[in-house]
């Protein structure tokens, strides 16, 4: 993989999303008038705030899913009737993507585009999109916890172009693809070379931001070792899903859930598929036609959840599918904090 | 920064420009009713491709508009039938099943899932247990066999209902039952006037033959209080675990390891099983 250096300055990044947003779908971190900051589609690139921003909703689900994905389209009309696949993917590229995001995205790459059954509509989606993440240099939000985990608070790989805030008015550029390497031979006015003192000094905030203290690191190491043989603490288990009120907000806010729910809709006259997000947190999502379900108990449900996030996501890809994002205890109505299930196996 | 990659060795991956999620119109040929809820279709692929599948895969049936329903396959290939689906009207899906007639159309996508071994186990004798509408894709995997019966042992087919109007292919037990090397043994948990087989549950049928369990391999399909208390009775009678092969049922909605609705502990129903021993059910600490 390349990984080529350069540099813009904020100007340079506001004219090239001024040009991007005209060529291809952009989203960037923007606040609204409410004064709400959330990644969405640039309309004005003045808008797009340079800073470093952790979105509610993870870039997988609010970008490369939506919330809602139209999958096929029924139509019955004199007598005949045709399934067609509703393939509407267009050039996109997400700007601002913090390195948690990416690994969610990384994470579903094997999940969706691999294995057996590689999965049509992401990686149609996935082909079309571009990354441009910015490395977090500040000091870590409430409830995050990545570097306990590994992934951040730069990301070492999948990005096709990653900024580093030097804090001059200009920002490092690292290419990671080809697909970033495109972007800046497209406007190679934009992008500056690189010397010894601009990157000394990017060494500098790197070294820097993985310094930042951060109160309860995890020994992370420790507990992936005892994941899986040791069973997780039943105790803990119980207090948890006696205090979970079953919303799926953890669900719903994680970047590596990737669980769906698939309707059929009413639409002009025929019907069209679509597949919605899921949680398995709630009894509904277990329950067969007839009424049978097999985790009836909260607490079934709490350990699936967990098991699956941390154990069985190390077994299968290669690490736990926490990335560290701390958007589960966000937005937690009941303060419910994964990091306390996985100090119980460190 | 740690590396997500797939740890299995994907096995069959499935051309990435297929939409795997798209399924073929299937024409009802034929509608049979089994008893007052089950009816048995068979299909007609209009497209003419062939479709390949094994005794223990199931299939995803469209109504579109009403959703998908995963449904298992009881024909064998092996005997010359096409594809036949029996159905309990249940859901939202299989009502609306029961309501269509023949000629009319459906979507199928798959087959999927694993399937039953039995190739592997020649020479064994044979002792399948059905509950219910778990005789439906057992009916499958007895076609298959008995299509090779020379090269197994003896076969019994122990098949429990809940009463005798609730038994579903009367008549293939009936024929099975007349084959050389094979023996049919029928229970109903309540009797009606003029039954005169056994009544008890389907394990209370243990106690009328004689099996090595050695020898034998045992394939269940039923209710999950049958299959609870029909595998503590084999491991009584000192069947090996690996050797009790059975299918799940959970709530498979995409049917390709995606949606995540039919997770057995690490595994998803759809794509590593619905076929399971009980060995494997075991380590997935699925028995609840």
């Amino acid at each position: 993989m390349t990984n080529d250096k350069c540099q813009m300055t904020n100007e340079g990044i506001i004219k090239l999303l001024d040009k991007l947003k005209d060529e291809v779908n952009l989203f960037a971190p923007q606040t609204n008038e409410y004064g709400d900051t959330s990644l969405a589609q640039v309309k004005d690139a003045c808008n797009v705030q340079l800073k470093h921003f952790k979105p509610v909703m993870p870039a997988v689900r609010e970008v490369l899913f939506g919330q809602v994905k139209k999958m096929l389209r029924y139509q019955k009309s004199a007598g005949k009737t045709t399934v067609a696949t509703l393939d509407d993917f267009s050039e996109t590229v997400i700007f601002g993507l913090p390195t948690c995001d990416l690994e969610g995205i990384l994470y579903n790459d094997v999940f969706y585009g691999q294995r057996e059954f590689p999965d049509f509509y992401y990686n149609r989606a996935r082909e079309k999109l571009t990354l441009i993440t910015i490395a977090c240099v500040t000091p870590p939000n409430k409830n995050c916890f990545c570097a306990s985990m590994g992934h951040g608070p730069f990301a070492t790989k999948g990005f096709d172009l990653q900024l580093t805030d030097l804090g001059n008015g200009r920002f490092m550029v690292e290419v990671g693809s080809s697909k970033g390497e495109k972007i800046v031979s497209l406007s190679p006015g934009l992008f500056e070379p690189v010397g010894q003192n601009e990157i000394a000094a990017w060494e500098k905030i790197k070294q820097g931001a993985e310094r930042l203290p951060r109160k309860d690191f995890i020994k992370k190491d420790q507990a992936l070792e005892t994941m899986g043989r040791e069973p997780l603490n039943e105790e803990l288990l119980k207090d948890i899903s006696n205090r979970c009120i079953s919303c799926g907000a953890c669900n719903y806010t994680c970047p590596t859930c990737a669980c769906f729910n698939v309707v059929d809709l009413e639409n002009q006259g025929g019907v069209v598929r679509q597949r919605l997000l899921d949680s398995c947190i709630f009894s509904g999502y277990w329950r067969m036609a007839g009424g049978h379900t097999p985790k009836p108990e909260k607490i079934q449900r709490t350990r699936n959840r967990y098991f699956c996030k941390l154990v069985w996501d190390k077994e299968k890809f290669g690490d736990s599918g926490c990335v560290g994002c701390g958007r589960c205890l966000d937005s937690c109505p009941v303060d419910i904090d994964i990091k306390e299930v996985i100090r119980s196996l460190a | 920064m740690p590396t997500y990659e797939y740890k299995t060795k994907a096995k069959n991956v499935i051309d990435p420009a297929k939409n795997e999620y798209l399924s073929r119109p299937a024409v009802i040929t034929k509608i049979k009713k089994l008893n007052s809820d089950v009816k048995h279709f068979s299909f007609e692929f209009p497209d003419q491709l062939p479709f390949i599948y094994k005794p223990g895969q199931f299939v995803q049936v469209s109504i579109f508009g009403l959703g998908e329903a995963p449904i298992s396959i009881t024909s064998s290939l092996e005997v010359g039938q096409g594809l036949e689906l029996a159905v309990r009207s249940v859901g939202k899906v299989t009502k609306a099943l029961h309501e269509l007639k023949e000629g009319d159309e459906v979507f199928i996508r798959g087959p999927y899932g694993n399937f039953f071994p039995y190739q592997e186990y020649k020479g064994k004798d044979i002792l399948f247990i059905a509950g219910g509408i778990g005789l439906i894709p057992l009916r499958s995997l007895i076609n298959s066999i008995l299509k090779q019966r020379q090269d197994y042992g003896k076969l019994w087919i122990l098949y429990g209902s809940k009463c005798p109007a609730d038994c579903v292919y009367i008549d293939e037990l009936e024929k099975w039952s007349k084959l050389d090397g094979v023996e049919v043994l029928l229970t109903v948990d309540s009797a009606t006037e003029g039954w005169k087989g056994n009544v008890g549950v389907v394990t209370t049928l243990f106690e009328k033959i004689e099996f090595n369990a050695e020898n034998t391999i045992a394939y269940l399909c039923g209710p999950p209080i049958m299959i609870k208390f029909a595998n503590v009775a084999l491991e009584e009678r000192g069947m090996d675990p690996s050797d009790v092969i059975t299918t799940m049922e959970m709530h498979m909605k995409c049917g390709i390891g995606k949606c995540g609705h039919c997770a057995l502990g690490h595994k998803y129903c759809c794509t590593d099983g619905p076929v399971f021993s009980f060995a494997e059910l075991k380590t997935l600490g699925a028995e609840e």
